[in-house]
């Protein structure tokens, strides 16, 4: 049977934008495990991932997470891209997936939070938590690339 | 046996901390596209790639990437985690799968790489490359979180 990567992380954001907390904190496992690497920091249980967001300073905007170019891929995945790149679909049948999506914080400024992850059923057990800011490109890379407007 | 995408991180993360461009850019395809979403650079083909990497302001640094702290993650994958999770084997068949290693710049800043790549037949045709940079854990979250390592090893 098919896991439903896509849909189980847009549930995710979408229960995250509506500020549910009460649903959010059903939607990871008891002994949910997430970490974030670049602080060192390590979150243990639904109690304590849903006080990490209900407590974060200036409260999360609604509407925060922005999923119109969010990327998914999971185990046994398929990657479909729309012409302009701007979407991955993907089916797996595993446990193990990652995704990447833009979140709006307090401040105003915008982050890339990319997810690796493993569900248990179809709530979320373990995360690892990258947040990777926006920035601008340096002009002695210029003459390597091409620009998209990603800034926004 | 190691899988295709073992056999490619590690050449390529060795290709990286050896500077060895050669190596690095026979690691991608001539058609490689790689993607920063953060500023919305676009590289295309091998040789930009590897300008990029020769180019960078400081040269980078010889072992600038940190293999203890790597994680990837592919298609069939199945994540084993060492008692202090550094490391995180990856078994693939398929030729998608998401790398995070930890690299140190030439202005001595520490940042994660996430890289969410493609492989053809052993070469990098498609990346999408993420630069997240260490940071304070805030005193608001101490009460929520427990502290994995100190401040000065990120």
């Amino acid at each position: 049977m098919q896991t439903d990567h896509t849909a189980i992380i847009t549930r995710l954001v979408r229960v995250l934008n509506e500020r549910n907390y009460d649903l959010w904190e059903t939607l990871v496992t008891e002994d949910y495990f997430e970490e974030y690497p670049q602080s060192g920091e390590v979150i243990r249980g639904p109690k304590n991932v849903r006080a990490s967001v209900e407590n974060y300073p200036g409260g999360i905007s609604k509407d925060a997470l922005d999923l119109a170019d969010a990327r998914v891929t999971a185990t046994e995945s398929q990657w479909v891209r729309t012409p302009t790149f701007t979407f991955v679909r993907v089916e797996g049948r595993g446990n193990v997936g990652t995704a990447a999506f833009k979140g709006r914080y307090p401040d105003g400024t915008t982050w890339w939070i990319i997810l690796l992850y493993e569900l248990r059923g179809d709530r979320l057990a373990k995360a690892t938590a990258f947040f990777a800011p926006l920035f601008e490109a340096p002009e002695w890379r210029k003459p390597y690339v091409d620009s998209k407007s990603a800034r926004t | 046996m190691p899988t295709a995408h073992e056999v490619f991180n590690t050449r390529f993360v060795k290709a990286m901390n050896e500077r060895n461009y050669d190596e690095y850019e026979a690691l991608l395809t001539d058609d490689y596209v790689g993607e920063y979403p953060q500023s919305g650079e676009v590289i295309r083909g091998a040789k930009n790639a590897r300008a990029i990497v020769e180019h960078y302001p400081g040269g980078l640094p010889q072992d600038n990437i940190d293999t203890r702290s790597t994680r990837i993650a592919a298609t069939d994958a199945r994540w084993v985690r060492t008692p202090t999770f550094t490391f995180v084997r990856a078994e693939g068949t398929g030729n998608v799968g998401v790398s995070a290693v930890r690299a140190r710049y030439p202005d001595g800043s520490a940042w994660w790489v996430v890289n969410f790549y493609e492989l053809r037949d052993g070469r990098l045709a498609r990346s999408t490359t993420f630069f997240a940079p260490a940071f304070e854990a805030p005193d608001w979250r101490k009460p929520f979180v427990e502290q994995r390592e100190a401040p000065a090893e990120r």
